[in-house]
Order: C-alpha cells, then sequence, then structure tokens
C-alpha cells in the first residue's frame, strides 16, 4: 500500500486512480468465476476438489502449486515488512533478528485455526479504522487541480498501470481454500464483494490524498508517498506520526500473513497426513527465519520478488479462474453424454 | 525439551537487539544548519546544536565548517560535538542569498529525503548576508535561537507578512512544473527581521524580492486564506493633505474567494482571476457617510487593489516566474498546450495575458460610523 | 467469511490438556466406600479406613473405636449418660468448639436426659430431640467425618445405628464490607468464611426457584464442600458440565482457599491474565448469576469463583450500576485508558527517549534531555530501578498496619522520589511516568488483572528497549494474539473484542441506560435472553 500511489503516478500519472478502479473490476469478476466453480462442490476442500478433477497423482501434484504461491507470498510479506523495518526502524539490526521477531507472533497466529484469525482481522479492522482519518491532515495544503484533467494521455498508461498493481489486490484466492469452511454459502459472494470493495476505498483514498498532496511531476520518484506525507502529520504533543503509522500497520501486515501461510501449511499438512499443522508451521517460520541469516533481504531483491508475483498473479486472476471453469464444465458435459 | 529449545533461540536473538538505541541526552541535534558560500566560492555549513548540561552557561553551540556535502559536514561536525549528530528535529535552514543564485542548489538537500529518520519539517528560509552571522546570533532577551526563529517564522507567517515553506513543500514547489518556489526571507541588522518573501525560478535560482504587503498580495492570489491580511490605503477621492495622514485608511479581509479562468487563443495563455473579497474597516483617518458612500470606498478599494495586483503580476512576468501556481490551471484545464510549453513555463508565463477583477464588499465598519 | 466456534474451534483449541482421570466417587456426604488407595497417617487410622467398620451395638466398644479415631484430640469430647426414660447407656460424641453449644445442651441432651419427654416410638423408647437435622448411620467412617465437621453423634447401647445430629457452630466472623472490593453505593456486605452462610446470601438476592446448587466435595483430607449455584432457564447446560467435570477431576489433598480451586480449573495456567472472576461481594455474583455465569462457593473461603469470564468482564464493577450511565460510561472508558496506561506508558517512554527521539515535540525534548542528562543509567535501567522500588513499596504497604503503611506510602512516594531526583540518580520525567503508572494500575477494579498489568509491564519494557518502538508493537501483537485465543470454559475469552458482538457493546466499553439492556450478553451463551421489558405508565385520562 505505501508503494501503490508512486507506481501508478509512474505508469499512468495522476489517471492513476483509475487503475485502482480497473483492477478491482477485474478482481471481483474472477472471484466470482471461482465461486461459480466452487458452488458445485460446496464440500470438497481444494484437494479433494483436485484430486477429483484431475486424479489422485496430477491432483496431488497440481496441490503443491497452491502449497508453494502461498509459502512466498508469506515469506514475501514478512520478508519485504522485515526491510521496511531495517530501513525506518532498526537500520543496524541483523534482519534476521528482525525476522525472528516478526516470526514470533505469526507462528502464533498461524497455529490457530481460522476462527482465530477472523476474531485477529476483526481486532485489527477495529483498532487501525481511526488511522485511516490521519492522512486527511495535511490535505490542506494539497491541490485537487493535481488530478484534473481526466484521462489526459489516453487510455493506454492506465491500463499499463492497472496491470502492473494487481498484485495489490491479490489476497482473493483464498477463496479457494477457504470455501468449504464456510457456513453462510450464500454469502460468500458478498463477503467476496465487501472485503473487495473496502480495498477499493481505502486504495483509492490514500492514492487520492498522495496525489492531491505531491506535485505529479514529484510524485513518481517517491518510493513510499503515504509515509513522507504522514511526516508531516502531527499534533501539539506528539510531531511525526510516520514511525507510528508504519509501526501501526505492523498489525494489518499479520493479517494479511496469517490466511496465506495458513492455508500453505494446513493444506500442505493434509497432503502429507500429519495430524495438524502446527509442526509445519513451526518448520515454515524457521525456515523464514534461517533465509534471513543465510540471504540478507535488500531492496532489490524484494523488488526482484515483487515483479515474479506480479506475473504471477496477472495469470492467476484472470485465468485460473476460468480455466478451472470451463474444465469442469466440459466434465460435465462429458458425463451427461455418457450414461446411455 | 522443545520449550527450552526455543528459550534457548529466544535468549539467542534477543541479545543481539539493542543495537540502534541512542538516549537522547547522547545525541547532537541539529536544530538549525545553515549553507553558505564563503568569498572563494566554497561551500560553507554551519549548525546550531542545543547544549543539555546543566553545568554550562550557554544554551546552544555552533559550528562552521568548510564541506562538500551536507553529509559530510555532518561527518566533520562529529569531531567536536558531544553526542551523534543527527538531523532528525531540523528547525531551520538557512540558505545565503549567494547560493541561492546559483541554479539547483537545491540538490544539497538530498539526504534529508533519502534517509528515512530526517525531518522535511523544517522551515527554509533566505538570508540575505552571511548566515553565520545570523547562526551566531545569541540576544539575552530572547529564547534559545532555534526557538525564537521558529515563533518568529510562524508569527510572520500568521500576518501574512512572508510564506512559510516547509522543506517537504519546497521541494513540492521545486519539483512541479507549474509553479515556481518561494521562501521566507531575513535578515539580521541589530536584530533579527524578516523582510519578506524571496521568489525563486524553476530552477531554484534567486530572482526577487518582495515585501510584507506583495507578499499578501500573493497569498490572495495563491488562494492562501489563513492568516491575516490587513491592508492601509490612501482614498484616491480625497485630497492629499500634508498634515496627519488624513486620507488614509485601514481594513482587513476576513473572507476572500479567487476565480481563476483559464483560457488559450492567439497562441498564448489567458488568465482571469476574479477576486471577492469582504473586507472590515479597522481605521478611517477623514469622514465619509458611510450609510450612503459605502460604494464609493468600496470602489477605490477595488481599484487600488487591482492596480497592486497588476504591479505584482507585472514584476513576476518580467522575471518570468510563477509564485501564484498558475500552471496548475493551465495543466488542468489546457492540457495539450501546457504540455507543449511545460519545460519553460516561466517563460510562456510572461507572455500570458492575466487580468485581475477585485470586487470589494464592507461587512462590517466597527462601532462607531 | 463467518465462522461459528464449533468443529474447527474444537480442533484448534490451544487448551491445557487435562489428563484424563476417571471420576472418584463424589460422595455429598461420608460414603461407605471411600478411599481406593489409604493415605499413610496413623497406622491405627489407616486400618480403620481400609476396610468400613460397622457401627457396633456395644457402646464399650463404639467407645474403643473412638479413642483409637482419635488418638490424639484432646478436644473430644465423650458425653455419656442414660438416655430416656430407660436409663440406656448413651454416649454423645462431638468435638468441642466446632458444636454450637445452645443446641446441643438444650436440644439435644436435655429432652435425652429428661424421662418426661415423650418417647420417639423407635428403638427402647428414646425420646425425641428437638434438634432439627438428624440422621441415622451405620458405619464408622460417617461417624466419624460427622464429629470432624461439628455434627454430633450419639451412640446407644445396644442399637447398631448412630444418630447424627446438625449441631454444628463454629467460629464465624460477622459480615463486613470486603476490604479488597470497596463500593461507594453497592451493599457492604460480604461474604464470609462459612459457605452455607454465603449460599444465603445468596439466595437473599435471588430467590427464584430456577437457582439450583449442585454440591461437590473436594479434597481427600480437606473434605471441602463446594457448590456450583446457576439459574436452571438461563445458564448454558454445556458449560455447566465442564464445570463439574473439572471439579470433579481435582484429587488433591485439600483446597484451601478460593484462589487454589481457580487454578485448578481455569484453562490457561500459563497465562498471566485471570480467566475466572473472584470476587466477595454477593451483589456482584448476583448479578453475574443473572447474565448466565456460574458461581462457585468454596467452604472456609470469603472468595467466590464466577465462570465463565472474559477479558473485558474484568473491567466492569458493582459501582457502574448504580451511578448514573453517563458517568459510569466515563469511568469505564477511565479504566480501560488506565490499563493502557500502565501496561504501556513505561515502555513508550524508554522506546521515544532510545529510539524515536522525532516523535517527541521540541520543547518537551529539551526539559527532559536536560534532565536526563544528569543519569549515569541508561533508561530501561532507570525505569527498572523505579519500578521495582515502586513494586517493593506496595507490597511493604500491604503488610504494614494501617497508620504506618499510609505514612510509608507518602514518605517513601515524595520524599524518596525527590531526593532520587536530587541525587541525580533518576530523571524526574522518569518519576512522573512511574507514579502515573503506579495510579493507573490502582484503578483496575480487579486485583487479578492489576497484578497482571504490573507483571506485564517489565517484559513490555525490555522490549521497549531492545526494539523500540517495534518492540512494543511485536509485543502488543503477541498479548493480543495470545488473550484472542484463551477460552474460559469454552466461551472466548476475548469477546465481545474479538469476536465481535455488537450487543454486548452495550455494557463493555461504556455503559448505555439500563432501558437499553434488554437482553442478556450473548458471551456467555444464555439460554434465555430477555431480561426486561418497561412497561408504559397508563396514560392519565387529561
Amino acid at each position: 500500500m505505501f508503494t501503490l500511489p508512486g507506481k501508478l503516478a509512474d505508469h499512468a500519472g495522476t489517471d492513476g486512480w483509475i487503475c485502482i478502479v480497473l483492477d478491482w473490476l477485474l478482481v471481483c469478476l474472477s472471484g466470482w468465476i471461482m465461486l461459480l466453480t466452487l458452488r458445485k462442490y460446496p464440500s470438497l476442500t481444494l484437494p479433494e476438489l483436485l484430486e477429483q478433477l484431475f486424479g489422485r497423482w496430477l491432483g496431488k501434484l497440481l496441490m503443491l502449486l497452491p502449497i508453494g504461491y502461498f509459502m512466498l507470498i508469506g515469506w514475501f510479506n514478512l520478508a519485504t515488512t522485515s526491510i521496511y523495518i531495517k530501513n525506518w526502524f532498526l537500520p543496524k539490526t541483523p534482519p534476521c533478528v528482525i525476522l525472528f521477531l516478526l516470526a514470533v507472533p505469526g507462528y502464533m497466529i498461524v497455529r490457530q485455526g481460522p476462527s482465530i484469525h477472523g476474531r485477529f482481522c476483526e481486532l485489527v479492522f477495529y483498532m487501525s479504522i481511526f488511522m485511516i482519518l490521519l492522512p486527511i491532515m495535511p490535505l490542506a495544503q494539497g491541490h485537487w487541480l493535481h488530478l484534473l484533467p481526466v484521462v489526459k494521455e489516453g487510455w493506454r498508461p492506465i491500463l499499463d498501470g492497472a496491470v502492473h498493481t494487481l498484485n495489490a489486490f491479490a489476497g482473493i484466492e483464498i477463496i479457494l481454500l477457504y470455501y468449504p469452511s464456510l457456513q453462510k454459502k450464500r454469502y460468500a459472494l458478498h463477503g467476496l464483494l465487501a472485503a473487495n470493495t473496502i480495498t477499493l476505498i481505502i486504495y483509492l483514498y490514500v492514492t487520492i490524498i498522495c496525489f492531491i498532496y505531491f506535485s505529479p511531476d514529484g510524485i513518481a520518484r517517491l518510493d513510499q508517498p503515504l509515509l513522507i506525507l504522514m511526516k508531516n502529520v502531527g499534533f501539539r504533543f506528539l510531531e511525526r506520526l510516520d514511525s507510528l503509522a508504519l509501526a501501526a500497520y505492523l498489525l494489518v501486515i499479520f493479517t494479511a500473513l496469517a490466511p496465506a501461510a495458513y492455508s500453505a501449511t494446513f493444506t500442505l499438512s493434509r497432503l502429507l497426513g500429519m495430524p495438524d499443522h502446527r509442526r509445519i508451521a513451526a518448520w515454515y517460520f524457521s525456515a523464514i527465519v534461517a533465509t534471513g541469516l543465510i540471504v540478507q533481504p535488500t531492496w532489490k531483491m524484494s523488488l526482484w520478488w515483487e515483479q515474479r508475483i506480479v506475473n504471477a498473479v496477472l495469470v492467476l486472476l484472470p485465468f485460473v479462474p476460468i480455466a478451472l471453469y470451463v474444465y469442469v464444465w466440459g466434465m460435465e458435459q462429458v458425463r451427461k453424454r455418457r450414461p446411455g | 525439551m522443545k520449550k527450552l529449545l526455543f528459550a534457548i533461540v529466544l535468549l539467542a536473538f534477543i541479545t543481539r537487539g539493542g543495537l540502534d538505541r541512542a538516549e537522547i541526552e547522547n545525541l547532537s541535534l541539529r536544530l538549525i544548519v545553515g549553507i553558505d558560500l564563503d568569498d572563494d566560492g566554497n561551500l560553507v555549513f554551519s549548525a546550531s546544536n542545543p547544549i543539555f548540561d546543566k553545568e554550562s552557561k550557554i544554551k546552544e553551540e555552533e559550528f562552521v565548517t568548510r564541506a562538500d556535502t551536507l553529509w559530510d559536514s555532518r561527518a566533520k561536525s562529529d569531531r567536536t560535538f558531544m553526542g551523534l549528530a543527527v538531523s532528525g528535529k531540523i528547525q531551520e535552514f538557512l540558505i545565503g542569498k549567494r547560493v541561492m543564485e546559483h541554479a539547483n542548489w537545491f540538490r544539497l538537500m538530498d539526504p534529508l529525503f533519502r534517509e528515512p529518520k530526517n525531518s522535511v519539517r523544517a522551515r527554509m528560509i533566505m538570508v540575505d548576508g552571511p548566515v553565520e552571522d545570523v547562526i551566531r546570533h545569541k540576544p539575552e532577551d530572547k529564547p534559545r535561537l532555534p526557538l525564537y526563529l521558529t515563533k518568529l517564522i510562524d508569527t510572520a507567517h500568521r500576518k501574512n507578512v512572508t510564506v512559510r515553506t516547509m522543506l517537504l513543500d519546497f521541494w513540492n514547489q521545486d519539483v512541479e512544473k507549474g509553479k515556481t518556489a518561494s521562501v521566507t526571507e531575513l535578515r539580521k541588522e541589530s536584530r533579527l527581521m524578516i523582510t519578506g518573501t524571496a521568489l525563486l525560478d524553476e530552477k531554484g535560482k534567486y530572482r526577487l524580492s518582495i515585501g510584507p504587503e506583495e507578499t499578501m498580495l500573493l497569498r490572495m492570489l495563491q488562494n492562501e486564506r489563513k492568516g491575516e491580511f490587513s491592508f492601509t490605503f490612501h482614498a484616491l477621492f480625497e485630497p492629499d493633505q500634508p498634515t496627519i495622514t488624513s486620507d488614509a485608511y485601514s481594513f482587513s479581509i476576513d473572507k476572500f474567494s479567487v476565480k481563476t479562468k483559464t483560457g488559450y487563443a492567439d497562441d498564448r495563455f489567458r488568465f482571469h482571476i476574479t477576486i471577492k473579497m469582504r473586507a472590515t474597516l479597522g481605521e478611517r483617518l477623514f469622514p465619509l457617510d458611510m450609510p450612503r458612500e459605502t460604494v464609493k470606498l468600496q470602489q477605490d478599494m477595488a481599484e487600488q487593489f487591482e492596480d497592486r495586483f497588476g504591479d505584482l503580476i507585472r514584476k513576476i512576468q518580467q522575471a518570468q516566474i510563477d509564485p501564484i501556481g498558475l500552471g496548475l490551471h493551465a495543466r488542468a484545464r489546457e492540457y495539450r498546450h501546457w504540455k507543449q510549453v511545460q519545460d519553460h513555463w516561466g517563460e510562456a508565463l510572461s507572455t500570458a495575458d492575466i487580468h485581475v477583477t477585485v470586487k470589494v464588499s464592507i461587512v462590517n465598519k466597527g462601532l462607531i460610523d | 467469511m463467518f465462522f461459528r466456534s464449533g468443529i474447527l474451534d474444537r480442533w484448534f483449541r490451544n487448551a491445557n490438556k487435562r489428563p484424563n482421570v476417571p471420576n472418584p466417587a463424589e460422595g455429598t456426604g461420608p460414603s461407605p466406600q471411600a478411599d481406593a488407595d489409604p493415605a499413610p497417617a496413623y497406622a491405627d487410622s489407616a486400618q480403620i479406613r481400609a476396610d468400613p467398620i460397622a457401627i457396633s451395638a456395644s457402646l464399650l466398644d463404639n467407645l474403643a473405636l473412638a479413642n483409637r479415631s482419635f488418638p490424639q484430640a484432646p478436644d473430644l469430647v465423650i458425653r455419656r449418660f442414660a438416655a430416656g426414660p430407660q436409663k440406656t447407656p448413651a454416649a454423645l460424641l462431638y468435638l468441642d468448639n466446632l458444636t454450637d453449644k445452645n443446641a446441643l445442651n438444650s436440644h439435644v441432651l436435655r429432652p435425652l436426659m429428661n424421662a418426661a419427654t415423650p418417647a420417639s416410638g423407635n428403638w427402647k423408647a428414646v425420646p425425641y430431640t428437638t434438634i432439627g437435622n438428624v440422621r441415622k448411620i451405620r458405619y464408622w467412617q460417617e461417624a466419624e467425618d460427622a464429629i470432624l465437621q461439628g455434627l454430633s453423634v450419639l451412640f446407644l447401647e445396644g442399637c447398631p445405628e448412630a444418630n447424627v445430629f446438625e449441631t454444628s457452630g463454629w467460629p464465624k466472623r460477622p459480615i463486613e464490607d470486603p476490604q479488597m472490593e470497596a463500593s461507594l453505593k453497592g451493599a457492604h456486605q460480604g461474604f464470609v468464611e462459612t459457605g452455607s452462610q454465603n449460599i444465603a446470601m445468596l439466595r437473599r438476592y435471588l430467590p427464584n426457584r430456577e437457582l439450583r446448587i449442585a454440591e461437590h466435595v473436594l479434597g481427600r483430607r480437606g473434605k471441602t464442600k463446594v457448590w456450583i449455584l446457576y439459574l436452571q432457564d438461563v445458564a448454558d447446560p454445556s458449560i455447566l458440565r465442564e464445570l463439574q467435570n473439572r471439579i470433579a477431576a481435582i484429587d488433591v489433598d485439600a483446597v484451601v482457599n478460593t484462589g487454589e480451586l481457580a487454578e485448578y480449573i481455569e484453562d490457561h495456567n500459563g497465562s498471566p491474565f485471570p480467566q475466572l472472576i473472584v470476587t466477595e461481594r454477593p451483589d456482584s455474583a448476583m448479578s453475574q448469576l443473572l447474565q448466565g455465569r456460574f458461581v462457585v462457593v468454596v467452604d472456609r473461603s470469603p472468595s467466590v469463583i464466577i465462570a465463565p469470564a472474559t477479558f473485558t468482564t474484568f473491567f466492569q464493577n458493582v459501582d457502574d450500576y448504580s451511578t448514573r450511565w453517563l458517568i459510569a460510561s466515563f469511568i469505564r472508558l477511565l479504566r480501560f485508558a488506565a490499563f493502557l496506561i500502565a501496561l504501556f506508558l513505561p515502555a513508550i517512554y524508554i522506546a521515544l527517549i532510545s529510539f524515536n527521539y522525532e516523535v517527541i515535540p521540541l520543547e518537551l525534548f529539551l526539559s527532559i534531555a536536560e534532565s536526563r542528562e544528569r543519569v549515569p543509567f541508561p533508561p530501561l535501567v532507570e525505569a527498572f530501578m523505579m519500578e521495582i522500588t515502586l513494586e517493593m513499596m506496595r507490597e511493604a504497604g500491604i503488610r504494614l498496619p494501617a497508620p504506618i503503611g499510609q505514612t510509608i506510602g507518602i514518605v517513601g512516594g515524595i520524599v524518596i522520589g525527590q531526593a532520587a531526583v536530587q541525587a541525580g540518580i533518576v530523571s524526574n520525567i522518569m518519576v512522573i511516568v512511574v507514579a502515573t503508572t503506579a495510579i493507573a494500575s490502582f484503578i483496575l477494579p480487579s486485583y487479578d488483572m492489576g497484578t497482571a498489568v504490573r507483571l506485564l509491564r517489565f517484559p513490555m519494557m525490555l522490549m521497549a528497549s531492545l526494539f523500540g518502538i517495534i518492540g512494543i508493537m511485536i509485543s502488543s501483537i503477541v498479548l493480543a494474539i495470545h488473550v484472542i485465543s484463551m477460552q474460559s470454559l469454552g466461551t472466548p475469552y476475548g469477546s465481545p473484542i474479538a469476536p465481535f458482538r455488537w450487543h454486548d457493546m452495550k455494557d463493555t466499553f461504556v455503559r448505555l441506560p439500563l432501558k437499553m439492556m434488554y437482553n442478556r450478553p450473548r458471551s456467555t451463551h444464555p439460554t434465555q435472553d430477555r431480561r426486561l421489558k418497561m412497561k408504559q405508565p397508563p396514560k392519565e385520562p387529561s
């Protein structure tokens, strides 16, 4: 979220906010198609579903793909967070120590089940909702004129920007794993739309404020415009809130980490036939800390991985649901024709 | 067993912490940083740090050195300051006029944006004279210099005697193609005086200074409504009498609104700015039958305003700068034409047609007639 | 995504694994077949306990047995007399000072010794006694238990049964204001050490036929009676079962006071936070009963346990409901603010001073720096020193008698603090921080929660001194996850904050007017919801 306005401005100038809306549309559609597929098999978890669709061995093999993907996302999340912390707060502390600090609550929350994740997300939501109001303060120094004219260079840069920032919305594929555990499946679509819309509103809000405050010529050069903007936010008793805002954002990071890491470890443990996922979660987090010892996470590395993830998401979000749906539909047609 | 292992690992990691600790009494906080050019054209950096020790009699110490960059000067100052020099709470930047007469001097400020801990809330001040004099100024009847300067500038800004540009705002203005930067101007005579605003061009080079009243006009054109706007005019319709200035009147503007219309014709931009003001009469040194002749006074005010605005705009156009920010309007409304001239907007503005219309209404005339 | 705590929750629940102990026989009175394995004691008593002995018809045999069972008990009184018109040799056994002398003398001995009292119609025409509660027993173990509990046992020559009379009366404390939970406007009665009196007090507060009492006996030697009270139509039966199972699973020598019982039955022993409310106030217990919770009264202990409890119940106090709702809401918010201050203030101070100085406004910065300049210690050591000194003063103040205790508080606080600042050992900002923290931690109405906060302050300070604001953040996240994942007898500990229940919020951070609280809080899963229905007063014909 912090680098989003900068990247958008880089690709699409001040029309970047339209990219966000486009992304939102795409993700909602993709989620809806996923739901269509999942509705046909309401009580099968993803491993079982894959087994049924593709046969036992191929299904198990295919299962490794989402597991790997989620593990990567979890690791990436933690590594990027540790880079932020190292830059902003603790420059001299070795990165593996920071990773360890992050891994401890990470493990604590992943070893619980999804109901605890849900409680945690609720709690974080209510605790961080007031932070939303903080960036309003420097708004008086901004110029709404920055946003005009709309669509100044045509639609192509906007599409370009949308494509490159799609991973900001990537999280919706969790639904593939959580769907069978839902109790009120009728509301799955509502939940999906609500979650996406909340994300949309927050991103739009942040992006538009950054565009208004910073000059359009300069914003593309800033790495984390929101945080730099927050440097100017302050009260009489607390002068600069950027560090505090970033520290509070840690909470939100864990809400993103928990479902991804949990899905990965849980499905892996089911695949391997283990009774619960806690041991795998312990190994996973130890591995993350160990990579911090071996390889120092750097900004460049994070950007490189981000690029890979963006590419993966570009394939995943639009195409995989459609492919899955078509495949399932195809199988149904075949089955219909088989009995005489 | 597992818990023991975890405890050992925890201990091992925890003991590696605390490397970034730096207690505040061990810090040498740079509160004012000054950049100047000496007679040979070398960069001279100065810094003023507060002293926390109760045993010392003076409240701050300064350090002046020749260095190549800001970073370099900080490293050099570590040789004499008692603590680590940090830039997290810089209150003011004093830039000498000689420095500002060079283009792109702002690049010296680069590390302040790169390091996350640095402050971007420092006030930018141009010093008309040697910076060292100002930094070493230690008046006995005033608080510490950094606090004193801060209060001075904030108060002057509230009265719209000068602008207040923080570092980040300056960066914004510097990068922005549609607007040129403006900073506070300071001079040291027997005491520190704010003389007005210094206007810079697109490359940050110093162009011209304007006084307090012109600053107020500039702020109005920029549609910055905070603070007080008070003027003293001489009525054009009253005979000029040599005794106690008896054709003068003063008023303050409570509210005003600025509407800018942008157009493009005949190969140049056209800006039509309409300002509506509501004034409160503060002083009137000649008799006037208020209920019937208010219109006369209002017209007088409007005319004088338009003249003054015209003068200011002519000055600005002659200097080929745009502190008002008309470029933003141009970009918003006439994007295609803007694109052609965006890299030399000052020049384009100097040929533009800028017309200001003012409408004043006196809403409050005070307790007496 | 809507999840209910159900299958998934039980699967992932982080409960203490309880050993699967087969339920020993829980008696509601002295049972004939008492213990499987004998506890080593006096050799004779062990032999007696090993196999159940029946009361013999011979009085002398019984008396010999008594002397062997109570070998060194000079307070055992054996009153031999002739009972009834036929002058049957009889002996009344009781423990001195454990019985109510009045009842014993007037209602047992007198009618028995008085030949004029009408005969009881059974057994050798022994007269009736005028005592209320009489039982017949056949086994020696029951007689022993009865004597040990202050009842008196009557042996008659030639009768193979003994009579047990309810004459218990032991030294009791008058009912006074509970010390740790003083209230401004509530009742000034507190529970006492006699379980039956406590139950009587609760019955006074809730004279309702739905109030049920389940009795258990705990402890092999202690034989402490424990009662679970609940409202049948409101409380959740599954929680009752869980509670009873846990109490039945306890197999110890004795449960001395309620705190020990709480530790045995709570879910997460290792957590610093209390999961069961322990209170001495009957009005508070009553309001919890009405919300669908269970009250566990322990004999010989003036505190009762209220289960299940959630995190926010420890911030509620009886006074909130006696004062007006606006002021009550303000004080509730003050408590939560105090909780945060007590937990975080020293840590935030250390973090800002050591790591994130740019957040402090400039004037404050300069004054803090000036005052810290003279202190030779790093802020963590300074903070630890002050906090530990404060804790020592607090503990000392508890043990000292009242007038000295107050003086020590003032002397310690003001004089020592001031002297320390002047000597340059601590900075005056530190003294302010520590004092504010101390005051904040006193505001919490629950002693257990207050001590939890006092304890948690120290690791928080340590993390702040190692990693600054990030350290504080990580510690708070760890704490939050810990609180959220706890259960108290099956209810989520963090409710109504997480899982968020809008409905219960009416009584958490603020106390909305009573008219708006017409349903019971959901966190206790009550089986009957409605508690209030305001009727409109009839309109006067104008």
